[in-house]
């Protein structure tokens, strides 16, 4: 016993040491090469960065999100809108690829630029929009007859925010809700002409999620499992559909 | 603590590192996702766009197609439908991404070195041009070669302001070689070379592979070197003191004294005029012409080189930068050697040729610059020049710039933008439109492809503003066509100066041939004047009154438009003819002699990526390793190492090379090719105020006085300079060894022996892979066995009897894949990342060097050695016949990079990061890669996966067409050295070439069984395979292998990165 009790002792500086180095200076840049101007080097951490809080005031848990793993419906983040896909995809049934419309063309299967929205809510009553009615320079409500908005508070409140940003024509800023890291390469593309349904990975958006939240995992091992054994592959790929599962296992599937 | 252990140790360490991990929450930031309020139609995201434009690099205006990812171009490849470079782009024209996103750009316009608005500067400007006029002072213009509509605009500006443009394109020779065709032929225009049906190429300096030349040149140099294109397999001669890139690639090389050139082709003249009974006017000029005795080029040699001319169709080269003691005289001696070997009118030809119009000679530059010196010169108007970095320092030209306004066209700084400068950033070639005519009838558009990122304003527009400012009458430029009908209002005006959006341009593909229906030639536009509201308007009206009538088209000038973007020009074909010779008399070919002190000759040669030096602040041109010395970030000198070792120099030491004019302080490279009595210094390096990438080396230029032959071209080699030994040497080497030392790494193949149904192992010697006597009585050849290719087996080809050594695979590698950049003190360390080498090894011995380049990527060796030591399973082969390497999965143990013969591995010994604004050029289809990581050649995966995508939504694999140039340096490859495929698919072009007689694996005997082939060069040289047996007692290779020589250039070892 007597031994682990050195080994402790004798360890337990070098990691103190090793971490109050990490902390204080944020890091220890290998090596000074008086170059760094032109040539820059990252800066390096001689252990794993401690709690983000703790090291970097300006981080807070406002602004983080867990970064993979099924998270529930008390995951959800925060975004500019409150927007629905309970409401779009479910109750009016519109397609997910009429939003994200390309989908099936290429890798990203792209937030819909605000003019999209726009195609619908100008026309649905809710909101004044300016540019299609001329003369208004403002997002207005659209009042009923009793002189009250014809939406609700809260939705004509999101419909003004939408409004706005495409008054001012700024992007709408959402929050990622899916956000692999960035050395995988996932292609939407492949995956939807392959057959494989957006529920698949994006959860039941049109009945359950009033605000969108991530219900696939997103790690390695998830992929994996469609990868080894979805269906689809044997329906697309008959007679090679074993080769086509052991392509599908190459790790530059996915990382290149 | 005796009885704590090492494995104890690790265990607590362990627990106690884990524990400090598990504190760590698995939390990160939120990332916003922002998509477009309107999506233009041609983006989506995540696919990237093809626009055709123009390379503005140099003058010789190759045609380009910009990759656009969401708005932001990421690479430049050539245009497949331009005459000029057919798709290939050399290592310059690749780098001109690097100028759109250098961190040095100005952010907007400068007036006396303060930032000012374009309001401002342009009243400045407006004031400067107004003063210089009031007091009768002259306006000038020295600028980088323009033509087209843009040069119709400068040539229209400049004149109504009374002065005339000069363009300057300081190493190109083309002043000389105007002035010798005006005495030969009276014509004042240049002869096109054409190299291909060429059985003897003569150069006399020019270094056609590197600076001289351009792509369509070296196309046709490969084309004749390749017994599968012409049926024949060419000769190449060079004359020069030094040996460059295309001496390195030549089969004779003769070093001829410094300013012998002319004698040596004079007299070569005389010969194949005997020869080849030639009766027609030249032979009065040639039949006198004396022994090149103080040439020092053996008569027996020049007999020789007669007789292959006399016999079969030639081309001779005129002279290049250093060999221009006597420029004018040496291009009118090549133009007559021509002449005489009734290459006048087939190799050489008039009718379709480089346009020159507005070039001004040397002379011409230095006595604009005396003037601004003078005070003559009221308004000095520079675009792209730099006179006070690229004339010879004795002419002092900072000071004069100084003497005058100067009004710069400039996105980085220069050193010639002096305190008083008034600064207008135009705006990177990617960002303006334009156009050029390099080729009379090759008319190539330049579009905006991107939205411009800084502050900027066309050249057109603020020249276009400043007339109408000072209320220029419009006037007519000079090739004014019958203009009658009245102009069509082009549409599409940029407004504000600022480029047009990015929806204006038109995508290329799929790329359409233009319909170019016989039709009556419509009624032309009128000329646009000075009156244009912008340069759009211009550049529209131009060519509808001046390319569009050219073409015939009857489909209206709006579809020929649209379809001219589309393609990226107009190129039309013009009769090529002969000419006939006028001289009356022979030129004084007399040698020029060097004046001053010393005992070396001194020459100054471009540098192949910093050209004159334009391109120096740009980091692939510094960091790519020059392909003779392999030298990166700075100047050097090239001695032969016997001078070496008279000064008693070490590989570590710098040099001083010192002239009347003035000394610089240098590394120096051992070359076996260069004279004994000669010292050359590469240009390009030593800019005092050019970018944080320009800073390193020492500007030549300094060295060497204003002295000019009779046509007014500088005289580079005037001076003779004293050599002696200086401090530690300042520059960063790459390749270490320049000798093969035996290993079977580069052969090269006889003439005599093609065709005899040789194989690899009689035709070059090479080994066995051993064979254990146990795997051989189980009658197996390998202890592991094959890997399972199903569906492909990715495999390139390098045809090394095409490849030049010019580098363009190794920069398109640098763009493709997000290369880092690591700066001379890393590469100092061998810690280079380039993922292809450009290995040179250099076999002494004979009369003409033999230098052999070689690309080496990644092998993807089907036995891969750096496979099996991984101990995370981060490198494997995959099923396409792939050597996969994961970055994400790398410990970076390095085990993998020790074990690779082939040195093909680069590792990441720090997070190497690019300034910010790089940031928008990286690829975004490969990860970056941080430190503690293995990387190397992938053969572009991320391309083959996008191939494979694509292919796979109509159920195909990939076709071999479509395989062919996809990787990025096959794609880029000016001769087409590479050919990538699936050597499971017999029918393609890379399983055949792989059954070639020239194929060999590298370190073949090692039985890596690699997915790279490499077809050895031909060589006309005498056979020296035997078969089997006395090539593997005494070596490998067919050339001599190292003397001591070697040991004076070089005694470092071949390790680059490990």
């Amino acid at each position: 016993m007597a031994q682990w009790k050195r080994a402790l002792l004798f360890s337990a500086p070098v990691f103190v040491a090793a971490g109050a180095i990490a902390i204080t200076a944020n890091g220890v840049q290998a090596q000074d090469t008086g170059e760094e101007a032109t040539f820059p080097q990252g800066v390096h951490y001689l252990l794993p960065p401690p709690s983000p809080i703790l090291s970097d005031p300006e981080r807070s848990w406002g602004t983080e999100r867990v970064a993979y793993g099924a998270v529930g419906s008390e995951g959800v983040l925060p975004q500019p809108i409150a927007y629905s896909h309970k409401l779009h995809a479910g109750t009016l049934k519109i397609e997910c690829e009429y939003c994200h419309f390309n989908a099936r063309r290429s890798s990203h299967a792209g937030v819909p630029p605000t003019e999209t929205c726009m195609n619908c809510h100008a026309n649905v009553p809710g909101v004044e929009v300016p540019g299609k009615k001329p003369g208004v320079t403002e997002c207005t409500p659209t009042l009923g007859a009793d002189g009250k908005p014809v939406r609700s508070t809260e939705a004509t409140a999101a419909l003004m925010t939408l409004c706005d940003y495409h008054t001012k024509g700024e992007p709408v800023p959402w929050v990622k809700v899916h956000d692999l890291p960035d050395f995988v390469y996932f292609t939407h593309k492949r995956h939807v002409r392959g057959g494989v349904a957006c529920q698949e990975c994006h959860g039941q958006v049109q009945d359950d999620m009033t605000v969108a939240y991530r219900v696939g995992e997103l790690t390695m091992g998830w992929c994996l499992n469609c990868h080894e054994d979805h269906p689809k592959v044997d329906e697309n790929y008959g007679a090679r559909a074993e080769l086509r599962r052991a392509e599908m296992k190459d790790c530059w599937t996915c990382h290149k | 603590m005796s009885n704590l252990n090492r494995r104890d140790f690790i265990k607590v360490a362990g627990v106690t590192a884990a524990a400090g991990a598990a504190a760590c929450d698995p939390r990160v930031p939120m990332e916003n996702v922002l998509p477009y309020v309107v999506q233009p139609e041609q983006i989506v995201p995540g696919t990237p766009t093809f626009f055709a434009t123009l390379c503005n690099e140099c003058p010789s205006a190759c045609g380009t197609v910009a990759k656009v990812r969401e708005g932001r171009v990421v690479k430049l490849e050539g245009n497949p439908e331009h005459p000029a470079n057919h798709g290939r782009l050399c290592s310059r024209g690749q780098q001109g991404i690097l100028g759109t996103y250098s961190p040095d750009r100005f952010a907007g316009p400068m007036v006396g070195g303060a930032a000012a608005t374009w309001d401002a500067a342009l009243a400045e400007a407006s004031k400067a041009i107004s003063e210089a006029r009031a007091a009768g002072k002259k306006v000038a213009w020295l600028g980088q070669q323009r033509s087209g509509a843009t040069g119709a605009l400068i040539g229209a500006f400049v004149g109504a302001l009374g002065g005339s443009a000069h363009y300057w394109e300081p190493i190109s020779g083309i002043d000389s070689l105007r002035a010798a065709t005006k005495a030969v032929f009276g014509l004042d225009t240049v002869p096109s070379y054409d190299l291909a049906p060429a059985h003897t190429v003569v150069s006399f300096g020019a270094d056609f592979l590197g600076t001289w030349g351009n792509v369509s040149i070296e196309q046709g140099w490969a084309d004749s070197r390749d017994p599968a294109r012409g049926g024949f397999i060419s000769r190449t001669v060079c004359v020069e003191p030094r040996v460059g890139t295309s001496s390195a690639m030549a089969d004779l090389h003769l070093a001829c004294a410094p300013g012998t050139e002319a004698s040596v082709a004079m007299a070569l003249a005389r010969l194949v005029a005997q020869k080849k009974g030639y009766s027609g006017p030249a032979l009065a000029l040639v039949s006198g012409a004396p022994e090149p005795t103080e040439s020092g080029v053996p008569a027996a040699r020049l007999e020789e080189v007669a007789t292959w001319m006399a016999a079969n169709p030639s081309v001779v080269l005129p002279g290049g930068v250093h060999t221009s003691g006597n420029a004018t005289e040496l291009a009118i001696a090549t133009l007559l050697l021509n002449e005489v070997a009734g290459n006048v009118g087939a190799t050489v030809t008039f009718g379709q040729t480089p346009t020159v119009a507005g070039i001004a000679s040397h002379a011409e530059v230095a006595a604009l610059v005396k003037a601004c010196g003078a005070g003559e010169v009221g308004v000095l108007f520079l675009d792209g020049a730099d006179p006070a970095y690229a004339l010879p320092a004795e002419l002092g030209a900072a000071d004069a710039l100084g003497r005058t306004k100067v009004i710069a066209f400039a996105n980085e700084p220069n050193d010639s933008l002096g305190a008083g400068a008034i600064v207008l950033p135009p705006g990177s070639t990617l960002e303006t439109w334009g156009d050029a005519e390099a080729m009379s009838g090759w008319h190539t558009l330049q579009q905006a492809v991107m939205r411009p990122l800084k502050d900027t304003r066309g050249m057109g527009d603020v020249l276009l503003g400043l007339a109408q400012a000072l209320q220029l009458a419009p006037a007519a430029t000079a090739t004014a066509p019958a203009a009658e009908a009245p102009a069509a209002v082009p549409t599409a005006a940029p407004t504000d100066g600022a480029a047009p959006p990015l929806a204006d341009g038109v995508a290329v593909a799929p790329l359409g041939a233009l319909e170019a229906a016989p039709a009556p030639a419509p009624v032309a536009a009128a000329l646009p004047t000075l009156a244009a509201p912008d340069f759009a308007t211009w550049l529209k009206g131009w060519w509808e009154a001046v390319v569009f009538p050219k073409t015939g088209t009857s489909s209206g000038f709006t579809s020929f438009w649209n379809s001219s973007l589309q393609r990226g020009g107009v190129f039309l074909s013009l009769a090529r003819t002969g000419a006939a010779v006028v001289l009356g008399q022979a030129p004084a070919a007399a040698p020029a002699p060097a004046s001053g002190s010393g005992d070396l000759t001194l020459l100054l040669f471009p540098h192949p990526f910093l050209h004159d030096g334009r391109h120096a602040n740009k980091p692939w041109a510094q960091e790519v390793p020059e392909p003779i010395s392999s030298y990166t970030w700075g100047t050097w000198a090239e001695l032969h190492p016997k001078t070496a070792e008279k000064l008693g120099l070490t590989k570590t030491d710098a040099v001083v090379v010192k002239t009347d004019k003035g000394q610089i302080e240098v590394a120096w490279f051992g070359s076996l090719g260069i004279r004994e009595d000669v010292v050359a210094v590469v240009m390009g390096n030593g800019h005092k105020a050019a970018g944080r990438y320009a800073k390193y080396g020492a500007n030549p230029m300094a060295l060497v006085g204003d002295v000019v032959d009779s046509a007014g071209a500088l005289h580079f080699g005037s001076a003779k300079a004293t050599v002696s030994k200086g401090g530690p040497t300042p520059i960063e080497k790459y390749l270490g060894n320049i000798d093969q030392d035996g290993r079977g790494i580069n052969y090269t193949v006889s003439i005599e022996d093609l065709g005899k149904g040789y194989d690899e192992h009689t035709i070059f010697a090479m080994h066995h892979p051993p064979v254990d006597a146990r795997l051989k009585k189980a009658g197996l050849n390998d202890m592991y066995p094959e890997p399972e290719h199903p569906t492909y087996r990715f495999a390139m080809a390098v045809d090394l009897n095409r490849c030049t050594g010019c580098g363009a695979c190794e920069t398109a590698c640098f763009a493709e894949n997000n290369t880092a950049i690591v700066g001379p003190t890393e590469v100092a360390k061998s810690r280079h990342m380039g993922w292809i080498r450009l290995s040179r090894y250099w076999e002494a011995g004979g009369e003409t060097p033999d230098l052999r380049f070689q690309p080496v990527m990644c092998q993807q060796c089907s036995h891969a050695p750096c496979e099996g030591v991984c101990p995370v399973l981060a490198t494997y082969h995959n099923l396409d016949g792939l050597n996969a390497m994961i970055y994400n999965r790398c410990v970076g143990t390095r085990y993998c990079g020790n074990n690779c013969p082939y040195t093909a591995r680069r590792f990441n010994y720090h997070s190497y990061l690019w300034p910010e604004s790089f940031h928008m050029m990286l690829n975004p289809e490969v990860s970056t890669r941080e430190m503690g990581v293995m990387e190397k050649c992938t053969f572009c995966v991320q391309r083959l996966r996008s191939a494979k995508d694509s292919y796979r939504d109509q159920g195909m694999t990939v076709p071999d067409s479509a395989l062919r140039k996809i990787t990025a340096c096959a794609q880029a490859c000016p001769t087409d050295a590479i050919t990538f495929g699936n050597a499971n698919d017999p029918e393609g072009e890379v399983s055949k070439l792989w059954k070639s007689e020239r194929a060999f694996a590298m370190l073949g005997e090692l039985n890596t069984k690699p997915g790279v082939r490499y077809l050895a060069r031909i060589q006309h040289i005498p056979s020296k395979a035997k078969g089997h047996g006395g090539g593997h007692a005494a070596g490998h290779g067919d050339g001599g292998h190292g003397d001591a020589g070697h040991g004076g250039a070089d005694a470092g070892g071949h390790g680059t990165t490990h």
